[in-house]
This record gives structure tokens, C-alpha cells and sequence, in this order.
């Protein structure tokens, strides 16, 4: 089909953008080594004597919130600050293929990174007996968690030419998705809305779906979830695109 | 369709989506345990529901402050629910009531026995279950999150019970007061301790699924309407009571008996209640039987285990065991799933049964370990003790199961003597006796250990939100539970118990610290020793001083205890770093492994990332 293989020369350009500059890598060591040190130092993995990853996956949300935005600012604001987005746009594909090729470039460079994190499971491997189903639904967690933050980010880049006006807000965006469930926020909320409608937006959190996941399950709720979060964020995405581009 | 309300009807649209899918939401489990799927025994039990059960949930949804575990607890009850709903098409209703202050709905919740909690701001919350089937009910009461490997069982029970009105009875006979102490009036006139003890959580908890009966220690008959028979910590039983035992197994009864060679229980209560000092404790046995069926039990030796000693700090019990997974026979539907249960001075059976018994081992020592004997082991140091076990290949059995035709332990009939007579029986009433069975078929579990029948090793009390809990600490109460209910033959409901979170412990560190525990053990017990035969030299050269010396010692004697000195802190300084070494190979692969997870790929990352730069800079210059 030819917008597949639109979408994936998309992503290979992509890719190889992000390998091209000392960012990808850097990217890449900083999260490693962080999660690493948080998970196994900081947090005593070895002190809770149970071969699971909670201790690690618990920082997945937090680590993300601060780095994948730092992946996703670079989709659209880059292009329109060097000006090879109307290249682009002028090239013979459509827009929704190089939105959808940019954030499965994105995406697919994040798990990545989360498969370098292989020692870890090797590790629980190699010193317990795991529970594996638990540790395949967490990084499907984990994948879902940044799939939604690129998704905002897409967003946040489309609208701005500057990358720190995109980081910034797409990460303040993810992170009130993330505290949508927290009971600081919602007790806000709960004395001027009816309980429906605040129950309705900490479904929108996405530390909800994330732990759920974390448990071992996986739920078509959650799924739907992320799907339809991303699939909005890129529809709004082309949507501010176009408009932009009319201007 | 591209503006801002194509942008919003897009959202609205999405949102319609995810109120769908909340409803009718699918799942995968993908726990090995399968811990979020209905097991097999619930499900059969669900497809053979012959009258309509109902079931009611009371869950104040609308209280404003809802504790943060309850809000995300809820829905997976509701789940779960529906799940029971689906398999059992129809026989089961499900009905959820919102227990709103002075409503309906709360009325009902009070009947049915669904007490509501209080909250900090004051509101009553409500998260129960009420279940009933024609006129049974059953309850449970408060739901808490951490009973949530439970609840498949608790509701199935629940379901199981509201449609089975009968209950086996289980007679209790037993050597401590585990079904509670009635208050002693006289005995709280003289102002001592005598308000009664309740009863103990394990038997609470088998009430819940049996009728329970008291037998006396010294009864000679055991009544018909007895299922089955518990005989707990049995001390020096009259051959009358043992005759009326050996009768009711061999009628079909079916027996679970727990022997213990020496009752932690009763030794705690012993140095704590000045009126029970100087009693010896005292082993429990049942030997007569035991020898006719061929099982050998050494009433008085304990076992004690290395692998499964319990540690508190840096204390350490290896009579007290905390037992694993592997401890228990997992292929037994009584023992499946169990795997964290506390023995504490138990002894161990051993013998070939004889013809017509199979003998089942359902719970096992490990290889590391030794039966010591009750007396001697009271007078020594854990390290003299551990210095006894060796590693050998024979593991030692803590729980059988005996089953098929059992020979009588009586083959000359009913034991007469002095205390037949002293029942004031005259030949006449004897003759009229029915003969004594001489074999039947049954089934036997033999336990050796009674104190883990205790709450201190069952249970622990929590605050849940102003409410005394009591949560289990260990899987005690499934194992006797399960081998009960086992006896009784209901294997649907024992398939569904203790879906328990599997403790799934970093078994290498186990490992590594057992094996340097036995190596490192010798050597720092044999530099304690040398230590104190130092010290003891020294004393002796102290005392050995001329008394009119006093304060001079002659050159050999100073010698002496230079040499004396410089030995000690040698020793000390050996036994300094042998305690040091005996975690070091620990903390060496924990060292490594964080290495492994912190900073390998990320220098393999950079690594990649520089080769490639360079090979890029070399491409470019030489165009």
C-alpha cells in the first residue's frame, strides 16, 4: 500500500535524523543510567528480596514525563524553525502519513531504549523465578505511557516553532494527565462538579491505566484508552498543521 | 471536519468510546498464577447452581473523600463480579446498592449485616457483600484490598455455602484451650487472670465452614454424628480414649491429629505465668496407634532446619521454621498453592506404613536438617546446634496422610483394666458392648506440630481505618483448613482457596546465604571458643598471682599475659573480618549486577555512539 510505505519512509528518516546528532545517544545513556541508579540503588531493589520489576517500573511514568517530551518536541517544532516543513509537505504524501510516520519513529526510538533495559530482567531472571506475563504487561504499560506523552508532545510541537514552549507545556500537559487520578486534584474538583464527571476525569489519568496494566492484566479499557488518546492528539495535530499552514 | 469543532467533536466522540469500552471491557490474565482469572473450582461450582443465588453489593460510590485504595479496589470487585455473573448464566443475581444515609438501601445493608466504615470527614462507607439462597445467607462484611487474593474464595464459599445447608461436623479434642476458655468467676473473685480466652482464629475460622464440637481428652466414645475427628497436642491419652479413637477411625471416621514434641505455646505461657512453673513441658503422641499403622514418630525429638530457620534481625531459629513453596507437596489439592507456613518445634514421622496404607508426605523438611532431641536442645547454642546438621539427602516428613484400610492398635478389643472398672461398668454392661472393629477403611492426616495451630503464627491484628483486623501472616490457616475440608471430600472448594500472591523470593541470595551460613558457622564458632579459652587463661594467670605479689607479676607470669593478650585481639581481629567475608560474595554479585544495570548498556550506548561519529568524521573527510 502506498501509504504504508509512505509512513515507513517517514520513520526511516526519521530514525536516522535521531542517530545522526548526539541526541538519540545521549537520550539513551541518560535514561538508561538513571532508571538504572533509581531503580537499584536508590530504591534498594535488591533490599525488597522479590524477583519482580515493581521497583523498577514504578519510576517508567516519572522518567518519561521529563525525557519523552524531550523526543517528541523535536517532531514538528524543528521543521518549522529550519523551514523543511513545507519540504516536506510539498513532498507527495499526506499529512497524515508523515504525522503518523513521525510519531511511530518516535515511538518505536523509545522501545528501543526500554529494550535496552533487558538487564534488568535478566537479572530477576537469573536470581528468582519471575513472573513473566507480569513483566511483558509492564513494559506494554510502559510503551502505552510514552506512546501517550508523544502523543501530546506531537501536539505541543505542531503548535509552536520553539522546542521549549513545546517541552514545557507538553510536559505540564502529561503531567495533569498523570495527576488526574491523584486525590489532591480530584478533591479540588469534587466540591464544584458532580462526582460523574470527576470520576470521568481521573479515567483520564494515565497512572490509572498504567497500574492496571502493572498488575498482570491487560484490559481493553486501557487499550482503548491509549489508543483513542493518540489517536485524538495526532488528529489535533494535523488539524493545527493545517491550519497553520494556511496562514 | 479540520477546526476547532471537528477537534472537539473528535474528543466527545472519544470519549463516548472509552465510556463503551468501560462497560463492556474484555480482559487477558497474564499472571502465571492467572491470579485475575476465575479458577476451575469456582467455575464448577457455579455450573452446578441448582437454586437461584443472589448476591448484593454495597458499595457507597458517592462519598466524596474515598480513600485512594478503595477507589481503585472497587471496580475490581465489580469485575469480578461480573465474571461470576457470565459463568453462571443466570443462576446468580447481582445486584449493587448504594447504602446513602437514611436510604433504602442502607436499611438493607444493616440487615444483611454489611456494617459501613467511618470516614475522617464523617460519612459512613460502605464496601460489602451479602449473599443468600432461600433462606441461607452468608456476609462479608467490610471488603479490604488486602484480603484481595482472597476474595475468589471468600465469595465462592459464600456462594457454596448459601446453597449447601449442611455442614460436616468436626470434633475437636485438644490439649490447649483452642475453642476459648469459659470465665472463671472464682477464680476473678480472687483477683486473678480468669476471663476466658476466645477461641483460637484458626478454629473461628473452620466454624465458618463446619459444625465444631468439643470432645473431652478423656472420652471413651466418640459420637456418631462426628465427621471428623481433630485431635490437637494429645498428652498421655488413657487407652480407653485411644480404644475410642482407633474405633471411629476404623468406622470411616476420618482423623487429623497434631502431635508436637514440645509446645512453644505452652513453654511461653509457662515462663510468663509464675502458677505453671516447674511443669515440664510435655510432648503430645498418639503411640499405640502410630505403632499399628506403622508410622514412627519420636514424641520427643524437634527438627531443626537450616534452610528454613527463621530469621528476626540477627537472631535466628532453626526449630522455628518458615516454610516455602518447596516444602510443600504442591501436586496434593490439600497443599496446592501454599507456600509461606510457619512450624515451630515440630518433630517429624518416618516408617513404612504397613499393608493397606499409603502413606502421603504432604509437608517436608529440606535436606539441611536434623532431629534433635527435646531435652538435650534446650541447653544449647544455635551454633552447637547448626554445627549438628550436615547436609544429608533424606528429608525429614512434617505432615502425612494416611490412607486405605487401617488395622486396629487394639487386636485384643477394648482395653479393660482399673479405669474400666472405675467407670463403674460390671460385666454384665461390657458384654453388652458391640464387638471392636478390627480394620476399617479411612483416612488419617498426622501433623507434627500443634503450635501452628496458634494465632501467633497465624495471624496478626491491623488497624484498617479505626477497625480491628486481623490479617493472616502466614498460609497456617489454609493448610489446616484445606486438609480438613480435604478430608471431607469438597474439591471444588479446595481448588478455589489461598490464590495467594506467590512470594517469589531472589532464591540465588537464599541460596548464597545458606551455603556461607554453613561454611563461615564453623569457623566463627570456633574462634568464639578460642576466644573464650583465651579469656579463661587470663583469668586464670589473675588468679594464679601470689597474693603477696600482688601488684608484681614474676617475668614468666607478665610473659604469659602479653602472649594471652595479643592472642585475644588476634582472634577478635580473625573473627572481625570472617564475619565480614561471609557476605562479601553476596554484596560482590549484587555489586555486579548493579554495575550490569546502571552503567553497562549506557557505556555500550556511547560506545556505539562515538565508533559511529568517528567512522561518519572519516567518511566525510575523505570527500
Amino acid at each position: 500500500m502506498r501509504s504504508l510505505t509512505n509512513i515507513l519512509c517517514v520513520i526511516k528518516r526519521e530514525l536516522s535524523d535521531y542517530f545522526a546528532s548526539p541526541v538519540a545517544y545521549v537520550f539513551i545513556i541518560i535514561f538508561l543510567a538513571l532508571l538504572g541508579f533509581f531503580s537499584f540503588q536508590l530504591d534498594d531493589f535488591f533490599g525488597y528480596g522479590q524477583a519482580n520489576l515493581t521497583p523498577f517500573f514504578r519510576w517508567h511514568p516519572w522518567l518519561f514525563l521529563i525525557l519523552v517530551p524531550a523526543i517528541g518536541m523535536r517532531q514538528w517544532a524543528e521543521e518549522r524553525r529550519s523551514g523543511s516543513m513545507e519540504l516536506l509537505l510539498t513532498l507527495p504524501i499526506a499529512a497524515w502519513q508523515a504525522i503518523t510516520g513521525k510519531f511511530l519513529a518516535a515511538w518505536l526510538f523509545v522501545g528501543l531504549a526500554l529494550f535496552l533495559t533487558f538487564p534488568a530482567v535478566l537479572t530477576v531472571i537469573g536470581l528468582g523465578d519471575p513472573d513473566l506475563g507480569i513483566i511483558f504487561t509492564g513494559y506494554l504499560g510502559s510503551m502505552m505511557v510514552a506512546g501517550v506523552y508523544l502523543a501530546v508532545s506531537s501536539v505541543t510541537s505542531a503548535m509552536t516553532r520553539s522546542q521549549v514552549v513545546s517541552f514545557i507545556v507538553s510536559v505540564v500537559i502529561c503531567l495533569l494527565l498523570v495527576l488526574a487520578g491523584w486525590p489532591t486534584v480530584t478533591n479540588m474538583f469534587v466540591n464544584w462538579l458532580p462526582k460523574s464527571l470527576v470520576d470521568g476525569i481521573a479515567a483520564c489519568s494515565v497512572l490509572t491505566h498504567y497500574q492496571s496494566l502493572q498488575r498482570g492484566v491487560i484490559d481493553t479499557r486501557d487499550l482503548v484508552y491509549a489508543a483513542s488518546v493518540i489517536i485524538f492528539c495526532l488528529f489535533t495535530t494535523s488539524v493545527i498543521l493545517r491550519n497553520r499552514r494556511s496562514l | 471536519m479540520y477546526s476547532a469543532v471537528g477537534v472537539v467533536a473528535v474528543a466527545l466522540l472519544f470519549i463516548a468510546v472509552n465510556i463503551i469500552a468501560s462497560i463492556l471491557n474484555g480482559r487477558l490474565d497474564m499472571t502465571e498464577e492467572k491470579r485475575y482469572t476465575l479458577s476451575d473450582g469456582t467455575r464448577a461450582i457455579l455450573k452446578n447452581i441448582d437454586a437461584p443465588v443472589a448476591i448484593r453489593l454495597y458499595y457507597s460510590r458517592d462519598v466524596k473523600e474515598m480513600p485512594v485504595w478503595m477507589k481503585n479496589y472497587a471496580p475490581r470487585v465489580r469485575d469480578m463480579l461480573k465474571e461470576y455473573e457470565l459463568i453462571a448464566k443466570g443462576g446468580l443475581t447481582i445486584q449493587e446498592k448504594n447504602p446513602v444515609p437514611d436510604s433504602d438501601d442502607e436499611e438493607s445493608a444493616l440487615l444483611d449485616g454489611v456494617y459501613g466504615q467511618m470516614l475522617p470527614d464523617g460519612d459512613q462507607l460502605y464496601f460489602g457483600l451479602a449473599f443468600s439462597c432461600l433462606e441461607e445467607s452468608e456476609v462479608i462484611p467490610v471488603l479490604s484490598p488486602r484480603d484481595e487474593s482472597m476474595l475468589e474464595y471468600e465469595i465462592t464459599r459464600a456462594i457454596f455455602q448459601v446453597l449447601h445447608t449442611e455442614k460436616p461436623t468436626v470434633g475437636v479434642m485438644a490439649g490447649m484451650p483452642v475453642l476459648g476458655t469459659q470465665p472463671n468467676i472464682m477464680m476473678m473473685q480472687q483477683g486473678m487472670s480468669g476471663q476466658g480466652t476466645p477461641a483460637w482464629y484458626m478454629f473461628e475460622d473452620l466454624k465458618k465452614d463446619f459444625t465444631v464440637k468439643e470432645i473431652s481428652m478423656d472420652a471413651d466414645a466418640i459420637e456418631a454424628d462426628i465427621d471428623i475427628l481433630m485431635v490437637v497436642h494429645p498428652k498421655e491419652l488413657s487407652a480407653k480414649t485411644l480404644f475410642a479413637i482407633d474405633q471411629f477411625v476404623l468406622k470411616g471416621g476420618k482423623l487429623i491429629a497434631f502431635l508436637d514434641p514440645m509446645s512453644f505455646i505452652e513453654l511461653y505461657q509457662q515462663q510468663n505465668d509464675p502458677r505453671l512453673r516447674g511443669q515440664p513441658p510435655r510432648s503430645s503422641d498418639l503411640a499405640p496407634l502410630l505403632k499399628a499403622w506403622g508410622v514412627e514418630h519420636r514424641s520427643q525429638d524437634l527438627l531443626a532446619d537450616i534452610k528454613y530457620q527463621t530469621q528476626n534481625g540477627r537472631q535466628r531459629d532453626p526449630f522455628i521454621l518458615t516454610l516455602t513453596a518447596d516444602a510443600y507437596n504442591t501436586d496434593d489439592p490439600a497443599c496446592a498453592k501454599l507456600d509461606n507456613g510457619m512450624f515451630v518445634y515440630a518433630g517429624a514421622f518416618s516408617g513404612d506404613p504397613v499393608p493397606g496404607l499409603t502413606k502421603t508426605v504432604l509437608v517436608k523438611s529440606s535436606t539441611d536438617a536434623a532431629m534433635i532431641d527435646g531435652v538435650e536442645m534446650r541447653g544449647m547454642a544455635i551454633t552447637d546446634i547448626v554445627k549438628q546438621i550436615t547436609s544429608t539427602d533424606v528429608t525429614n516428613a512434617l505432615a502425612i496422610r494416611l490412607t486405605g484400610t487401617f488395622p486396629t492398635a487394639f487386636p485384643d478389643g477394648a482395653p479393660t483394666g482399673d479405669e474400666a472398672n472405675q467407670d463403674g461398668d460390671t460385666p454384665d454392661a461390657a458384654a453388652e458392648k458391640t464387638p471392636a472393629l478390627t480394620s476399617g477403611q479411612s483416612a488419617v492426616v498426622l501433623v507434627a506440630d500443634a503450635d501452628l495451630l496458634h494465632d501467633a503464627f497465624c495471624v496478626e491484628q491491623i488497624n484498617l481505618m479505626g477497625k480491628q483486623l486481623l490479617r493472616q501472616t502466614s498460609d497456617n490457616v489454609a493448610f489446616v483448613h484445606n486438609l480438613v475440608e480435604h478430608l471431607t471430600g469438597d474439591m471444588n472448594l479446595l481448588s478455589v482457596r489461598s490464590l495467594g500472591v506467590k512470594s517469589r523470593p531472589l532464591t540465588t541470595f537464599q541460596n548464597m546465604r545458606a551455603k556461607a551460613e554453613k561454611e563461615y558457622q564453623v569457623r566463627i564458632s570456633k574462634l568464639e571458643a578460642d576466644l573464650s579459652e583465651i579469656n579463661k587463661e587470663m583469668n586464670e594467670l589473675q588468679k594464679a598471682k601470689n597474693p603477696d605479689q600482688r601488684f608484681v607479676l614474676t617475668p614468666e607470669q607478665e610473659a604469659k599475659f602479653l602472649e594471652a593478650q595479643r592472642k585475644k585481639s588476634q582472634t577478635a581481629q580473625e573473627l572481625k573480618v570472617v564475619r565480614k567475608e561471609f557476605r562479601k560474595d553476596i554484596e560482590r554479585l549484587q555489586n555486579s549486577l548493579k554495575f550490569a544495570n546502571i552503567a553497562a548498556v549506557p557505556l555500550a550506548v556511547a560506545l556505539t555512539g562515538i565508533v559511529v561519529a568517528f567512522i561518519k568524521r572519516r567518511r566525510m573527510s575523505r570527500k
